[in-house]
């Protein structure tokens, strides 16, 4: 009898073990983001023990700062003018680069895949030395304008994925049964590659949004949220205020996300695949 | 051949240094079942391509229905094809497959659902509209495929070794269905497979490609019977391939003297050739055997004797070191023998198939 209790607890080792693995990332990834929301939640500016008592007064702070909500405006106008044009730009350099055969095409699709490594520190800098070599003032759209130089291979590299593994003679038989190329693409492509679109959509949205690098160096008066964080981060009666804020900013994100995946899921299905590859497609994405 | 349906004249396609279809000129007739058989690369696709539109010829002209549409978009081609990963849209359901061509050719939509369903009958998927390609196994897929071309009723279907990727049970039921919706529908057939038993079950004629070439273009018999080349009778069917150094011509028979009053015969393709090439077909050499008459006569030893079930096939060296299969059916006249034994094989002179000559007319030189 004990012999085969030690042998089944072998076998439930593994499964054990692997558990306590994903229990102990989880707590390393996630712990310190939580303690901030705990913390956002205490009656007292300073962020420590011992536990004060609850309050949302912090909340409310966020709230009617006016400028928080400015940032955050800013922040999502210059995310969903990058995200739109860079899904536009992206998909059409994907669509070049798996589709046409053109003498450098392999260049190409490097340049593109190395632009991700570059730390965004750089391209910030980058993007700071070129405006004001072109006396360019620094603004909102220079912001833009710089997040659009990572969020466009973030694109072409989702929608190539998406169009690699999209078979060529679908194509060719939409032609051959009549289509022209836009109602080939309409009808046969847009619809398959629709998972690609929308997870390649999200997480240029969530780049321009998070990003901090690129938007401290080349903004000009008008804050994006990260720089409004940093700015207020330097007096540290704000530090509550700062969390409030960032945990609604971090939940909305994470609801959002999560809603994106459910809905790639089922046009993953509606495509004929499963939802596997909705997945690979977030964690490209999410590599940043 | 009433108005041909497809005309290919003079026809060349290159990619890079590479002549892909070089020079070829078809004729197609209305309602055949034509098919281009050839090891790939041989240019079988690439002809069926330029046909489709999806290729270019460098020179030469493409005719549908007396047509030229060389220069015509495949869009704007009354052909349809069956791709060889059938192509299927997998986020429409079979009926949605099925009617793209006819919703982009803006039918009515009652009379489209009436032609769809009428389609799936034929096709033998009544009651499946509404699954989608990812439910239905491969023998169905392919059938979603040929109702997806077929509805559009185009002047010919256009099918790119369409079989490859099923079992072998299912591609012999597969064939005999083609055949079957190919009559039944009255469309032309242009079929492009590299497996000579599909080609040689359904065609009314057959084109043998190598090297860009059309080596051959017949009927299935007349290719069996009738190679015209060393590389169609290898391709069609076992050949024994036999090198005969002609000793004396007897009247209409080129013959080679071996020992012992052994000797090969072959029907004289007339000029002076010293050296010809034969083939024989496997089923045409008897094992023992008493011809005494005009036909072959030669000694050899049993290398290799495997049972076949209906058959057995037994490799037998001759004397010119060359290697013979023969088979027989396993009836009650089969020949008891094993390897190590001296036979000797006879065939009737008709039988040797004269596949190359010295300076014979046959001979396909290409620069």
């Amino acid at each position: 009898m004990r012999a085969g209790l030690a042998a089944r607890a072998r076998r439930r080792l593994p499964g054990v073990a692997s558990v306590a693995l994903v229990v102990l990332v989880m707590v390393v990834l996630f712990g310190p983001v939580l303690m901030l929301a705990l913390f956002s939640f205490n009656d007292s500016s300073i962020i420590s023990l011992p536990w004060e008592g609850f309050t949302m007064r912090w909340y409310e702070e966020a709230w009617n700062a006016g400028q928080a909500r400015d940032a955050v405006l800013n922040s999502l106008l210059v995310a969903a003018v990058v995200a739109t044009a860079s899904l536009v730009l992206g998909t059409l350099a994907a669509w070049g680069l798996t589709r046409l055969r053109f003498a450098g095409r392999g260049l190409a699709a490097g340049l593109h895949g190395s632009v991700l490594v570059v730390p965004w520190l750089i391209i910030g800098v980058a993007g700071l030395i070129f405006f004001s070599e072109l006396g360019v003032s620094l603004s909102l759209q220079t912001v833009g304008l710089m997040q659009l130089v990572v969020t466009f291979p973030l694109v072409v590299a989702i929608v190539s994925a998406g169009l690699v593994r999209f078979s060529r003679s679908q194509e060719e038989a939409a032609i051959d049964l009549g289509a022209s190329q836009a109602q080939m693409l309409r009808h046969v492509v847009l619809p398959q590659i629709a998972p690609s679109l929308a997870a390649a959509g999200i997480f240029a949205f969530a780049w321009s949004f998070n990003n901090f690098e690129i938007s401290f160096f080349t903004g000009g008066f008008d804050q994006t949220f990260p720089v409004w964080v940093f700015s207020i981060l330097r007096q540290s009666e704000n530090l509550p205020v700062v969390n409030a804020a960032s945990t609604v900013i971090a939940l909305a994100q994470v609801l959002a996300v999560f809603g994106a995946w459910l809905a790639i899921k089922r046009l993953s299905r509606r495509g004929g695949s499963g939802g596997n590859e909705a997945i690979s497609e977030l964690m490209t994405g999410a590599v940043r | 051949m009433s108005e041909p349906m497809i005309v290919l004249d003079r026809v060349s396609r290159s990619f890079g240094e590479l002549c892909a279809v070089d020079d070829v000129s078809l004729e197609i007739g209305a309602g055949e079942f034509f098919s281009m058989l050839g090891p790939s690369g041989c240019g079988k696709t690439t002809t069926l391509r330029l046909i489709a539109g999806f290729e270019e010829p460098d020179v030469g002209r493409v005719m549908l229905a007396g047509e030229d549409v060389t220069l015509v978009s495949p869009r704007r081609r009354n052909v349809n094809m069956v791709f060889q990963d059938y192509a299927l849209f997998p986020h429409m359901s079979v009926a949605e497959n099925v009617e793209f061509g006819l919703r982009l050719r803006r039918v009515a939509r009652d009379q489209a659902r009436e032609r769809v369903a009428e389609m799936l009958t034929v096709v033998q998927l009544e009651g499946l509209g509404q699954r989608r390609p990812a439910e239905l196994s491969g023998g169905q897929r392919q059938r979603v495929a040929l109702a997806r071309a077929l509805v559009n009723k185009p002047a010919a279907l256009l099918l790119d070794e369409p079989l490859g990727a099923l079992d072998l049970k299912l591609r012999r039921e597969m064939q005999l269905e083609l055949k079957r919706i190919q009559k039944t529908t009255g469309t032309t057939f242009v079929y492009v497979t590299h497996d000579q038993e599909e080609a040689l079950t359904m065609s009314d004629r057959i084109a043998v490609m190598e090297g860009g070439i059309v080596q051959q273009l017949a009927d299935p018999r007349t290719l069996y019977e009738q190679p015209r080349t060393a590389f169609v009778a290898g391709f069609i069917g076992t050949s024994n391939s036999i090198r005969l150094e002609v000793s004396r011509r007897e009247g209409e028979l080129a013959v080679m003297e071996l020992d012992q009053g052994m000797r090969v015969v072959a029907p004289d393709p007339g000029g002076s050739a010293p050296r010809l090439r034969i083939t024989v077909r496997p089923e045409k050499i008897r094992i023992g055997g008493s011809s005494n008459g005009a036909g072959s006569r030669i000694r050899g030893q049993v290398v290799e004797r495997i049972y076949l079930g209906s058959l057995s096939q037994t490799v037998v060296e001759i004397a010119t070191g060359e290697r013979l299969v023969v088979h027989e059916l396993n009836d009650d006249e089969a020949a008891a023998v094993a390897p190590g034994d001296q036979v000797t094989l006879s065939w009737a002179e008709r039988h040797s198939l004269i596949v190359d000559s010295d300076d014979g007319p046959q001979r396909e030189e290409r620069s």
